[in-house]
């Protein structure tokens, strides 16, 4: 790491010995950064659920506010990560009025919090607060990952008015084994019983949720990061973006153990969204009854939601305006990468200007 | 170490030899220590007899071969062909693909760069991409899938037995556990649902009272409303005749004075056309009758 030639040799040597404290202090402490710095106000809380209005700085131009849901792992301000690299900055910029729903870290007497309560108790009572918080008629509901499942069986559950569009990003819909990649062979009913699991942990710690989507690729979500925060610290270059990532990428929260039997056992193991067998308090999912229109996004480098499992959305809705993109990005990607900020968030913005009047 | 082991300190050249008067040595101490066995040592010398008598052939091939100056190179691509050859597990293969696959992509570059640096970051890149797809090969496999589901299997047996522990430890010395904490939790957690269900309600009656109160209060208001706009037609019907009046008397007026104009005008124009002698009866006539009969200008009968 001793780098200029023509610095003194003394000063190269604390050069070396203060980059190599900082990326010691990285590596023992953990990743800090200041993320979700859009200002926000709660305008409802259920349990740990939190609904935020995101401050426009002007009017909103649109009269439909976007709902954003986010998955059930992780935390949600990966949607805005960093000012210049923010999906709600940009939203909000753009003239939209932006919300996001937060289900919060659950405790253990949320281990009983399956699919039924999250849609039916929390995202639709959620809908209805952001109605009567914008004065709005209608609302877009934009769902990422898991989010975006869940939002995809809201719209068959509740389709129509007030419900205007559907925005899935990176959200899997089919889980064929063949379409499934990896996580279909280690969810595989011979290999992995999700009711162990719940039966030891109660809810599914963080830590062990990361763990199986490191595996995935296991050189580039172990080894390659640490390398990659060297290189940085060794050749000076800016550090936010890598220490922002890596804070949420350790940030897991704990998946609910019912929720965590459904979507292993009914998502991957069966498959009943995609075979229209799934069934939320004796209501039957059938993504056909979707009628309004709908974006679905992809990510060719995604390892977790595979591309055929999002674009299943466009043969199971029943919309006649919907659209399929794909964007060259994993699946954090598709929100941080340059490309998306060039790509895919101007094509959002124009796919979702002409259908918010 | 013992007087016993001090006195085996000659030297030798022979590794193979100072380690077997070493464990021997070794082995009389701790026998001695413990009592054991009388000073015979115990012999677990024969787990070791077959690698020494490897290590010992491989020196004597080694000395046969090279004397004095041992070849690194050499000596290493034997060993690797030993290691190929007698891997029970399977792995030395492609592990040795890997490497020399790695080695390839890494010297496709060109010459090494200078910079330790860059150096260890295209060694990486080129090694990276090598170990994950043989790190893909091996999670995809069927037996790292049993390998796992086995290892989770007790894993997760290990953890609900110590978390259920855990349970009943910390009851017995009546201090709360999670599941106490759990409980409670739920129960305000059930008190908030509740909270919540009067919320909703209140934000549906707000909602549907709202409108029951404008629907009530507006009927009679209507028909309020109606009344005062029938009113107000009759009286812009009215209206609209008294202007129709106005209209029609402005218009009388105005021909009236049109009238007057053209009778004004005839008058005029019977006096200019009698312009010749006067007869004296006319004269005479006219002329009292002029002065007595004539009528101011504009009075006639005709001028009124």
């Amino acid at each position: 790491m001793i780098d200029g030639h023509n610095m003194p040799a003394a000063s190269a040597i604390e050069s070396a010995y203060r980059k190599y404290r900082q990326g010691m202090r990285i590596l023992l402490e953990g990743a800090r950064a200041q993320t979700g710095q859009t200002p926000r106000e709660v305008i409802w809380s259920k349990n740990k659920a939190r609904l935020y209005r995101y401050a426009p700085a002007a009017q909103p131009r649109f009269a439909v506010p976007i709902l954003l849901v986010y998955a059930l792992i992780n935390r949600p301000y990966i949607l805005d990560l960093l000012p210049g690299s923010s999906l709600v900055e940009y939203l909000l910029g753009q003239g939209f009025d932006v919300y996001l729903l937060d289900w919060g870290t659950p405790g253990d007497e949320d281990s009983g919090l399956s699919f039924e309560h999250y849609l039916l108790d929390y995202l639709a009572r959620a809908v209805t607060k952001v109605l009567r918080a914008s004065q709005a008629q209608e609302v877009t509901l934009f769902g990422y990952c898991m989010g975006g499942t869940m939002s995809a069986m809201y719209a068959a559950l509740f389709p129509g008015p007030p419900l205007r569009n559907l925005v899935l990003l990176a959200s899997p819909i089919d889980f064929a084994r063949e379409a499934t990649g990896l996580y279909g062979l280690w969810t595989n009913e011979r290999y992995f019983d999700p009711h162990r699991l719940v039966e030891a942990f109660s809810n599914i710690p963080g830590e062990l949720v990361d763990t199986g989507n490191r595996l995935v690729k296991p050189v580039g979500n172990y080894i390659s990061p640490t390398v990659t925060m060297w290189e940085r610290i060794a050749r000076d270059k800016p550090l936010d973006g890598w220490l922002a990532m890596n804070k949420w990428v350790n940030d897991g929260v704990p998946f609910p153990g019912a929720a965590f039997r459904q979507w292993i056992g009914d998502f991957y193991q069966q498959n009943k969204l995609a075979k229209g067998e799934m069934r939320l308090r004796g209501r039957r999912v059938d993504l056909a009854r979707v009628t309004c229109p709908m974006l679905a996004i992809g990510g060719s480098q995604d390892h977790i939601c595979a591309l055929p499992q999002a674009e299943a959305a466009m043969r199971l809705v029943g919309s006649q305006d919907k659209e399929f993109f794909v964007l060259d990005a994993g699946h954090v990607g598709l929100l941080t990468s340059p490309g998306a900020r060039k790509k895919l968030w101007p094509r959002l913005r124009n796919w979702l200007e002409t259908r918010s009047q | 170490m013992s007087e016993g082991a001090k006195t085996h300190t000659s030297s030798s050249a022979d590794a193979a030899e100072i380690w077997k008067r070493w464990f021997e040595t070794s082995s009389g101490m701790w026998s001695a220590l413990l009592e054991g066995s009388g000073g015979i040592p115990a012999d677990p010398y024969a787990l070791y007899d077959v690698w020494l008598k490897g290590v010992g052939a491989a020196l004597e091939r080694m000395k046969a071969g090279a004397p004095g100056v041992m070849d690194f190179n050499e000596a290493w691509k034997q060993w690797l062909e030993a290691w190929r050859k007698g891997d029970p597990s399977g792995l030395a293969a492609p592990w040795l693909e890997m490497m020399e696959e790695a080695k390839n992509r890494m010297l496709a570059g060109g010459a090494m760069p200078a910079d330790p640096l860059a150096w260890f970051m295209q060694w990486y890149e080129a090694a990276s991409e090598t170990w994950a797809k043989a790190a893909g090969d091996v999670i995809g496999s069927e037996q790292f899938m049993e390998a796992a589901s086995q290892f989770l299997e007790g894993y997760t047996s290990v953890a609900g037995t110590l978390r259920r522990a855990n349970e009943a430890y910390f009851s017995s010395l009546q201090l709360p556990t999670r599941s106490d904490i759990a409980r409670v939790a739920g129960l305000v957690v059930a008190l908030e649902e509740k909270v919540d269900r009067f919320e909703d309600a209140f934000d549906d009656f707000a909602d549907v009272s709202a409108r029951a109160a404008t629907h009530d209060a507006g009927a009679p208001l209507e028909e309020r409303l109606a009344g005062l706009e029938r009113k107000l037609d009759a009286l812009s019907a009215a209206l609209g005749k008294i202007e129709t009046a106005q209209e029609r008397g402005k218009r009388l007026d105005r021909l009236e004075g049109k009238l007057d104009s053209v009778l004004a005008a005839l008058a005029k124009s019977q006096t200019e056309e009698r312009p010749g002698p006067v007869k004296p009866a006319e004269a005479a006539r006219r002329t009292p009758r002029a002065k007595s009969a004539r009528q101011p200008e504009g009075k006639g009968p005709l001028s009124e």
